[in-house]
């Protein structure tokens, strides 16, 4: 909101120049940033409907600086026709519109505003229109009080009715477009037609205009949680909505009418009929509330007089009485009565006007209560680090992908958790997967001629549940192409055998074995290059489909792991010591041809199987194609073995990978 | 015979001299002190000389030899040094080629804030905990008093699932979930992602908060500032002014807008702090009592304080980043700088 200084100085004086001013409004709640020509720009919070005006402002200045508000000299002068029967009023919705207030001003002539009243809108922002619309904006923009004038012709037997909206009842408003109402919506009616939005736009059927005579001015509160909904709704903010929706003083609604009619009268040179009708639902009551200053000290880690409490709250427009046991009784002032409620708001008062900055910074007493470590955000900071130290570089993708995503993954967008109002449709179904936003990085980062990729990300992933919330999981994924190597000179590129690595490192890291793997069966992978990791998730060679779908040139390597479950794994894996051996071991090679289709994992099964707890380890060290050299060291833990020994278990370990596996013994 | 010594010595010293390699020494060495060398034939023949004559050509003989291990010796050290300069001239490579191994990555700069503002805490003796991201309208508003068509709900535009279940729009949801089940006093810090209806070049619908809390029965506003003052100085250095500055949150009252130095200008008003000399880091205050009400504590025996921080701002503020977009295309020339 433009506050500019000089009006603000018609309410209330201060010796503070226009930057002090900023700061010491900012430093009690009001964000203000001083503009050029000595404006102010006000930002007011939502909980603060008094602020929404020069005169809000100018009763803040007041309370800090303590200088006292100016009062407003104005006098309506009235003629002697009497206003009733000229209009008539009926509020049909006490609850929606509690107060309903009109005016009517005569024989008034609707031309251009004089120029101190155009230079005062045009300062604060406001676009002068006619005398008449710029009194109300001017009395908006001073008080706080929406007002709005009708031409009393256009009014069909000058009788205003506030009512809700019809069904599908339409009305064309000042700014000239056509809004579809419900009866969510307030309206002030005719007895034939819609004349305006209650509290946010008038009707352009009633709009004050040249030819305009006879003017039905209105002032009103309306609820402020029906006019959220209008506004909300119909998609329309309006400087009205704005002040209704937060709530305008009770008070004020009166004040404002009469002023504006004097004001109009004056400008227009009209005649304002003597009285004015006032529709009143409920009336509002004042509100009381208690405050024991020793809480507010207790609360605030201070040590503020009472006297001085009572001096700042007297100053924010509250009366204050002493009452039993060191209590206060405190009333609130009517345009405060959307906000102070408590006494913990009274508190707030107290604190801000007494300054943050007073108060002393302290360190708490009891001691902090944190006790127990995050295993889980531990471990995912753990695998950041062996996954970083794996040369794999940490990304952050959104949570949300699009139908293209899954169309590319070729992963079911029936199972997914739906965003009912995306911001755009590649952004609107929460992933199940983080892959799909490593391949976006991984096409993104192609395109700026990138060819060495290695990404990973953990994240949350999402699925429908039968429960009220989906089921999120937190995931680990990583993406792996090109060349790892730090140096152009260094050849060689990320394969299966590489992720592989990288995939036992990081068990490696978390300290335990990986579950069983083996060969995948998954859309994603490509078949025959692809493992899966019971319970843990797949790794592998992205299936040429996908590989196409996204132009990737070279092969695209990826994991993904439920790393909930890899936590539990690592959780449950207890480290402990075995001692070292003694004795020395022996080792013995086996070279074989190999028939198709037998996986390394099944001779290494079988060799440990024969050899019984002799075999120390067994390994491949030499393949190429069918042709393949493992080695197995011997050792025993209490004795030195004998070449004779080692010689059977050699041999029967041969026989079983000759007789159960099909192999064939090279020379 | 005393002159064919000498003559053996001289010829010796001078080949062993003259030798330019170890081999060649070597060759030197059984050429003049070898089995079949001059030398050891004349010690062999010393019995055919008179009695008188023995002593003094064996002598003589003996010094020789000895004379001729010294130069073979002292040849050797020196060829030695030769040779050893000649290999490591033949073995010198350009050290300013690139090493070898694996590229090593990086963590996220989100990770990295998110871990440097975590340890703070949890060295203040905070504890971590989580909540989920799609949350129901309960834990996100009403537990957190922010009611239904209150302006103030407008404060987070909200992505919704159905109609009672949406994207958590902040982690203060966590607040509410870890009272429901624990009594005072807590230490609770709830890192992770939130989600709003916003996008441009400060606003992301994906980013991360940190939101802490503590509750005990005498916790006071000075214990915020105190608390919160220590975080920041950790954060942003020991001499960065700090200021506490009145404003509205509902789900806490008194609340303040914490605000430090801009890092740019200091204090001076730039660009940056949009001339005001500060930057807003942090949303706090005194949790509401009917936040309190809403878990089942009593506000008149316990109190506490909240706040909650944008990690994807500080890490902006931190490193200059100027577009919260870098964070989240993972350019790899982008994220490879952190």
């Amino acid at each position: 909101m433009r506050v500019p200084i000089e009006w603000l100085k018609e309410l209330v004086s201060f010796r503070a120049g226009p930057d002090q001013l900023a700061q010491l409004l900012t430093m009690a709640g009001l964000e203000t940033v001083l503009l050029p020509d000595d404006i102010l720009d006000v930002d007011v919070l939502p909980n603060r409907a008094d602020c929404w005006s020069i005169l809000g402002v100018a009763r803040e200045v007041s309370a800090i600086t303590k200088f006292k508000l100016k009062n407003i000299h104005y006098k309506t002068k009235e003629s002697a026709k009497k206003i009733n029967g000229s209009v008539k009023v009926e509020v049909r919705d006490k609850e929606l519109c509690p107060r309903y207030m009109v005016r009517v001003i005569e024989n008034v002539k609707v031309g251009e505003s004089p120029e101190w009243l155009k230079k005062k809108l045009e300062r604060s922002g406001l676009r002068s229109i006619n005398n008449v619309v710029d009194v109300t904006n001017y009395l908006l923009h001073e008080m706080g009080q929406p007002l709005h004038a009708f031409d009393a012709a256009l009014v069909k037997d000058q009788f205003i009715i506030v009512r809700r909206a019809n069904p599908e009842e339409k009305i064309t408003t000042l700014d000239g477009k056509e809004q579809l109402l419900t009866p969510d919506v307030l309206v002030i009616a005719d007895p034939e037609k819609v004349i305006a939005i209650g509290g946010v736009m008038g009707g352009a059927n009633s709009e004050v205009n040249s030819e305009t005579r006879t003017i039905i001015l209105e002032s009103a509160f309306f609820n402020p949680i029906s006019i959220h909904k209008t506004s909300k709704l119909l998609k329309l903010r309006t400087e009205a909505s704005i002040r209704f929706d937060y709530g305008v003083d009770w008070d004020g609604v009166e004040t404002g009418l009469d002023r504006a009619a004097a004001l109009i009268a004056e400008l227009g040179r009209g005649d304002v009929l003597k009285g004015k009708l006032d529709a009143i639902g409920k009336s509002r009551k004042p509100r009381c509330l208690e405050l024991r200053p020793g809480r507010a000290n207790q609360l605030l880690g201070t040590e503020i007089a009472t006297g001085d409490m009572i001096s700042i709250l007297k100053r924010l427009g509250f009366t204050v009485k002493r009452g039993d046991s060191g209590k206060l009784k405190v009333e609130v002032p009517p345009y405060r009565l959307m906000d102070i409620e408590r006494e913990i708001d009274l508190i707030e008062e107290i604190a801000r006007i007494w300054g943050y900055n007073r108060i002393e910074a302290t360190m708490p007493f009891a001691g902090f209560a944190g006790r127990n470590r995050n295993l889980e955000d531990i471990f995912r900071s753990k695998l950041v680090d062996i996954l970083t130290g794996e040369g794999l570089t940490e990304v952050e993708t959104y949570s949300m992908l699009g139908p293209k995503d899954f169309e590319q993954t070729g992963i079911s967008q029936e199972v997914t958790v739906k965003i009912a109002n995306p911001l755009t449709v590649e952004e609107s179904l929460m992933r199940p997967e983080l892959l799909p936003g490593l391949l976006k990085v991984a096409a993104y980062n192609k395109n700026r001629q990138r060819d060495n990729i290695f990404v990973f990300e953990i994240g949350r992933t999402f699925a429908p549940a039968h429960d009220k919330l989906p089921k999120e999981r937190w995931h680990v994924a990583g993406l792996l192409t090109g060349s790892p190597f730090m140096s152009a000179l260094d050849k060689g590129e990320a394969d299966y055998f590489y992720l592989k690595g990288v995939v036992e490192n990081m068990f490696q890291g978390i300290g335990c074995e990986p579950p069983k793997i083996s060969e995948a069966d998954n859309f994603l992978l490509q078949p025959g290059r692809g493992a899966v990791i019971e319970g843990i998730g797949i790794f592998g060679a992205l299936h040429p489909d996908i590989q196409r779908n996204y132009e990737f040139t070279r092969p695209v390597f990826f994991f993904e792991f439920d790393a909930e479950a890899l936590f539990e794994l690592a959780a449950a894996n207890k480290k402990s010591y075995r001692p070292l051996p003694r004795f020395p071991s022996v080792t013995r090679d086996v070279s074989m041809f190999l028939p198709p289709d037998l996986e390394n994992q099944v001779i290494i099964s079988t060799i440990y199987k024969t050899g019984g707890s002799l075999v120390e380890s067994a390994f491949p060290f030499d393949k190429y194609k069918d042709s393949a050299a493992y080695r197995i060291v011997y050792r025993h833990p209490d004795r030195t073995l004998t070449e004779e020994e080692i010689n059977i278990k050699q041999q029967e370990i041969v026989n079983a990978l000759v007789n159960k596996l099909s192999v064939r013994l090279r020379s | 015979m005393e002159e064919k010594v000498r003559q053996i010595r001289e010829q010796a010293i001078k080949v062993i001299h003259e030798s330019q390699s170890l081999a060649s020494l070597d060759e030197a060495r059984i050429r003049y002190l070898g089995k079949k060398s001059a030398l050891l034939e004349l010690l062999k023949s010393l019995g055919t000389l008179p009695s008188e004559e023995r002593p003094k050509i064996g002598s003589l003989v003996n010094e020789a030899k000895e004379a001729i291990e010294q130069a073979l010796r002292s040849r050797k050290i020196v060829l030695m040094g030769i040779e050893q300069k000649q290999r490591i001239a033949a073995e010198k490579i350009d050290v300013t080629l690139p090493g070898k191994g694996i590229r090593r990555g990086s963590s996220h700069p989100l990770t990295q804030v998110m871990a440097e503002a975590k340890d703070i805490f949890l060295r203040l003796g905070f504890e971590i905990a989580e909540g989920p991201e799609i949350e129901t309208e309960y834990y996100n508003f009403d537990g957190l008093n922010i009611l239904p068509h209150h302006p103030s709900r407008d404060m987070w535009s909200t992505f919704f699932i159905k109609d009672d279940v949406l994207l958590r729009t902040h982690t203060s949801p966590v607040q509410i979930r870890v009272m429901e089940k624990h009594k005072p006093p807590l230490a609770i810090i709830a890192p992770g992602r939130v989600y709003r209806c916003d996008s441009d070049a400060t606003h992301s619908p994906v980013f991360h908060q940190l939101e802490g809390f503590l509750v005990d029965n005498k916790v006071t506003f000075g214990d915020l500032k105190g608390v919160l003052t220590d975080f920041l100085r950790q954060m942003f250095g020991q001499e960065k002014p700090v200021r506490f500055r009145p404003s509205y949150f509902p789900f806490t009252e008194p609340s303040a807008e914490v605000d430090v130095a801009c890092v740019l200008c200091n204090g001076k008003g730039c660009r940056l702090c949009k001339e005001t000399g500060w930057l807003e880091i942090l949303g706090s205050g005194m949790i509401d009592p009917n936040v309190f009400k809403a878990v089942g504590y009593d506000a008149e025996k316990v109190s506490g304080f909240a706040f909650g921080m944008g990690i994807d701002r500080i890490a902006m503020l931190k490193y200059g980043i100027d577009n919260i977009r870098l964070l989240y295309e993972n350019d790899l020339r982008f994220l490879e700088q952190f």
